[in-house]
């Protein structure tokens, strides 16, 4: 049975066919989830949230795109979501001066190059980092990020590229010496 | 790093290690989507039932945040229940993103088909209020850092200003109206803007320039202005700097 004989049974609440889709993609979505919330219970948490979503709106996917790219377009929606609702807990409850920018730290106070440039990839504008992380991390394509992200391609090459000057600056001299 | 400005050496391998996942728990998260799909409503309707799934899907999709289940945020969840229908009754409803596919919202947003809003002398009016003040200070700050930018020296009070919008900002996003694709896509195109602002360089720094440069094309680039103030009331509010 192919994805497109699976999908519709699934759409009739073939549990078979459910199952069969999550087994398909699971693994992705969860890499995506994660590389995204860099913490487990996050990623599980928006794992089954993108699943659920999807399998519930299965009737609104039209085939247009692949339904790994719907399904991927989801997860990351989902995640935006819910990091953005963490982010807000965080200032509500340490207060803005604290966490106005959780991820930013002095990257000349972390010496290992690996932690400097992970501490300057999370000080990243979301929907910078979001974009960093579906192309340099996880090899998407300006097509796909666009259309996961509902934005024109060249809006995808103009966050990649900012979010890459901005991680550069933020390394100094070791993004040249190791690049 | 390449010519196209991709990674390379070294560098890549440590890009690719960020947040690097675990084992995927399979089974305990299928467990865990059956369960929902099951009992949540719409989830076992029929083909042909009257049952909204999108509906269903939207009562579920977004995570509920343990904020909800915190009696001590009440108050701040009524200040935002406060700006929602603000923006209900105001001129949400005219937000348009001419970016994306053309189809404009209009009407979507305003509760129960209100869409002419209330008279004067409503009760809504402070709330319309609230709605258009923030608008209209987000307007003026980016104007004002419009110009700044261009005489190359950033005030800064603009920045402790974008940062206080940016919280206002985040409350907005976190209302139910935000969902709505030209509301969610003006405040996501505003939080990115303001983000920036706020943690813009000291003066002096030399990642300054570079920084308004890049604020500056997304503000053009993304038609922020316009948009502001398409979806702002006809009639001026105060905007306070």
């Amino acid at each position: 049975m192919n994805e497109v004989q699976e999908i519709q049974q699934a759409r009739e609440g073939d549990e078979l066919a459910l199952r069969s889709l999550y087994d398909r993609h699971v693994d992705r979505v969860f890499r995506l989830a994660y590389r995204m919330a860099g913490d487990e219970d996050a990623a599980r948490e928006y794992t089954q949230d993108a699943f659920v979503r999807a399998f519930q709106r299965l009737d609104q996917f039209e085939g247009r795109a692949a339904f790994s790219t719907w399904l991927h377009s989801i997860t990351v929606s989902v995640c935006m979501n819910g990091l953005r609702k963490k982010k807000r807990m965080r200032e509500r409850e340490w207060g803005l001066e604290d966490v106005s920018d959780p991820g930013r730290m002095d990257p000349a106070a972390t010496p290992h190059l690996k932690r400097r440039l992970h501490a300057a990839i999370d000080a990243l504008p979301e929907l910078y980092r979001t974009v960093f992380l579906l192309y340099d991390v996880e090899g998407y394509r300006h097509e796909e990020i666009a259309e996961m992200l509902d934005v024109a391609v060249g809006t995808s090459k103009a966050r990649l590229s900012r979010a890459r000057a901005q991680l550069r600056a933020a390394l100094g001299d070791l993004a040249g010496e190791y690049a | 790093m390449s010519e196209n400005g991709d990674w390379s050496g070294p560098m890549k391998e440590l890009i690719r290690s960020y947040n690097d996942p675990v084992e995927v728990p399979r089974d305990e998260m299928w467990a865990e989507i059956h369960a929902r799909l099951g009992e949540e409503p719409g989830a076992e309707a029929e083909p042909g039932d009257d049952v909204s799934r999108d509906d269903a899907a939207d009562a579920t999709v977004v995570p509920i945040s343990s904020a909800r289940r915190h009696s001590w945020l009440r108050p701040t969840l009524a200040a935002a229940a406060i700006l929602v229908i603000g923006v209900a009754v105001g001129r949400w409803s005219a937000i348009a993103d001419p970016g994306l596919d053309g189809a404009g919202e209009v009407g979507s947003v305003a509760a129960g088909g209100e869409a002419s809003g209330p008279s004067a002398g409503d009760t809504g009016a402070p709330f319309q209020l609230a709605a258009a003040t923030y608008l209209a200070q987000t307007e003026s700050l980016v104007t004002l850092f419009r110009a700044d930018s261009r005489t190359g020296a950033v005030d800064p009070a603009v920045r402790e200003w974008a940062r206080a919008l940016l919280t206002q900002t985040r409350v907005l996003m976190e209302t139910k109206q935000a969902e709505e694709p030209g509301v969610q896509a003006l405040l996501e195109d505003l939080e990115l803007v303001l983000v920036q602002i706020s943690q813009l360089p000291a003066e002096g720094d030399p990642r300054l320039d570079a920084e308004v440069e890049w604020i500056g094309e997304d503000i053009e680039a993304q038609a922020i202005l316009p948009r502001v103030q398409a979806a702002q009331p006809q009639t001026p509010v105060y905007a306070g700097i």
